[in-house]
């Protein structure tokens, strides 16, 4: 497999605080990537460095080997990369099915008059397409419904079911299963991450507090601390490393 | 009669004028104080055409509204780019100094005193002078101008720009250029502001400054909170009520005529007041959604 993202010698501060500093990851394809640390080591600033909202001080983010430091995020969606929100960010006076539908991207037929007047209702591909992913997350049976009216765990699923609407390939995914219950992530996320990667060609960068989670799913995890990368590889090595189970793991 | 009448196209011009405020601020989001600035630029700008080009009505009208959007864009592109906050003083500031510039540039607009004689609207030889026919001609168009909101309501667009009104970071990361769908709802919105102008000239065949002031802002602003912003039904209820409401004081004996236009805003006031702490989603809004 092939690295389809990485990171070279990022720097980021704000004011005094160093939030990332010489950060260099890689992203390979068609694998599950785990980002683990403390609060404040910087995971969310590096999520927002990768998918544009932030421009590093220094160093270079390239995607599929082109540098996209500076660019607009939603031109890096348009490239193939986006990212959910820990806070969900969700679009509360839409409907489940308009959230999705509103997130697909535009249409080769659709002309900006079609955009404009034409109604997405009747536009039966975009519509199709919502439906199809409301199914994939399971929660086609609220579509209809606005979406500050569901559980959290249903907007966790309508967060998830938006991004695979933008079509991207790679996902990042914040704090996908935090406060979810065990049994939500074990029968619901944990198995449609790992079908969104086995079968639907996705590659997932994951941010999670839950260690057990990440190395259960991971392939490749990177622990993060002070804004710097402590250790990375994969689960099975990190997990047989006493120094760093007894220093970094139980600070989680 | 000729007096209803008269109210009933006053509501219809002001029902153009509220449902496209409501595409900026009902459905994006975007609160600019400005709406009766491009009502403005478009009925002057239809009026000089008509009056000293000589041109026909709808080739003038499609010229001030082709005027007013790019007028439009002084205001969207470096005011849609700076926080919330500077933008509303930017879009006041902007409806500030195009009412300035219409009574100071008295070449043009002949300041204070206004233009008069605004030839009426003529088509196929047919010339709609009397009430009755131009109620009937803006009621096409108010409900044409109607038909086209309610279109980009439930457009993809209209989809993307209520998004912008919850989140707009998190429209930006499902792939959607946020700056650009302002604009356009932005542009969209003045030029049929515009529509509005170019109609309350040739029904009244007089336009000055007057109409077309921060109080008409307001007024716009205050319909659309009345109503319900982000609906259409709201905007349409708003305005024939708030419209036809101040008409009543008239009919108030022993009441001066030098008092009607501070009761008139006293109303304004209060409801503006009452709705905006009892029921913000306004008449027709749900509590709910």
């Amino acid at each position: 497999m092939s690295v389809i993202m990485e990171t070279q010698g990022v720097y980021k501060a704000f004011g005094g605080l160093m939030a990332l500093n010489q950060v260099d990851v890689k992203i390979e394809e068609g694998k599950i990537s785990g980002l683990i640390g403390p609060n404040g080591a910087g995971k969310t600033t590096l999520f927002n460095v990768l998918s544009g909202f932030i421009t590093p001080d220094r160093g270079r983010v390239l995607f599929k080997n082109r540098d996209i430091c500076g660019e607009d995020p939603y031109k890096i969606v348009h490239l193939g990369l986006a990212r959910s929100w820990q806070g969900l960010r969700l679009f509360e006076h839409l409907t489940v099915l308009e959230n999705v539908a509103m997130s697909l991207p535009r249409g080769k037929e659709e002309g900006a008059l079609k955009i404009i007047l034409g109604s997405w209702v009747k536009n039966r591909r975009k519509v199709q397409r919502a439906t199809e992913i409301l199914e994939l997350v399971q929660i086609k049976s609220r579509a209809q419904v606005p979406v500050k009216e569901l559980s959290y765990a249903e907007q966790k699923l309508v967060a998830i079911a938006r991004l695979l609407a933008t079509e991207a390939e790679v996902l990042l995914l914040d704090e996908p299963t935090s406060g979810l219950d065990e049994k939500t992530v074990n029968l619901v996320i944990a198995p449609l991450l790992k079908e969104l990667v086995a079968q639907r060609g996705k590659t997932i960068c994951l941010v999670e507090h839950s260690i057990k989670l990440v190395f259960n799913m991971c392939d490749w995890v990177f622990c993060l601390n002070e804004g710097q990368i402590a250790a990375s590889g994969r689960p099975q090595e990190l997990r047989q490393d006493e120094e760093l189970n007894r220093v970094f793991f139980q600070t989680i | 009669m000729d007096y209803l009448l008269h109210i009933v196209i006053i509501i219809l011009i002001n029902i153009i004028l509220t449902v496209s405020f409501n595409i900026l601020l009902g459905y994006t989001g975007i609160f600019a104080l400005c709406h009766a600035a491009f009502y403005g630029i478009g009925a002057y700008t239809a009026t000089l055409l008509m009056k000293n080009l000589g041109l026909p009505f709808f080739p003038a009208l499609a010229c001030a509204v082709g005027v007013t959007v790019l007028c439009s864009l002084i205001v969207a592109l470096p005011g849609l780019r700076i926080h919330w906050d500077y933008m509303v003083i930017f879009a006041f500031s902007f409806q500030m100094v195009v009412y300035h510039l219409m009574i100071n540039w008295v070449e043009l607009t002949r300041g204070p005193q206004g233009i008069a004689g605004i030839p009426p609207v003529t088509i196929l030889g047919f010339t709609f002078d009397s009430k009755i026919s131009f109620l009937l001609f803006s009621l096409i168009v108010t409900l044409a101008v109607v038909y086209l909101v309610k279109r980009i309501e439930s457009s993809a667009f209209g989809l993307v720009l209520k998004g912008i009104k919850d989140d707009e970071i998190a429209v930006k990361s499902v792939g959607k250029p946020v700056t650009a769908y302002k604009i356009t709802s932005f542009a969209i919105a003045a030029g049929l502001a515009a529509v509005a102008g170019g109609f309350i000239a040739v029904y009244i065949s007089y336009i000055s400054p007057g109409y077309f002031d921060l109080h008409t802002s307001i007024f716009i602003l205050i319909c659309l909170i009345f109503g319900g912003m982000g609906s259409i039904r709201g905007a349409i209820v708003g305005t024939v009520v708030l419209t036809a409401l101040p008409e009543l004081l008239r009919f108030i004996p022993y009441l001066p005529s030098t008092m009607m236009g501070g009761i008139r805003d006293l109303i304004y006031a209060t409801i503006l007041i009452l709705f905006m702490l009892y029921r913000p989603q306004g008449i027709v809004g749900k509590a709910s959604r």
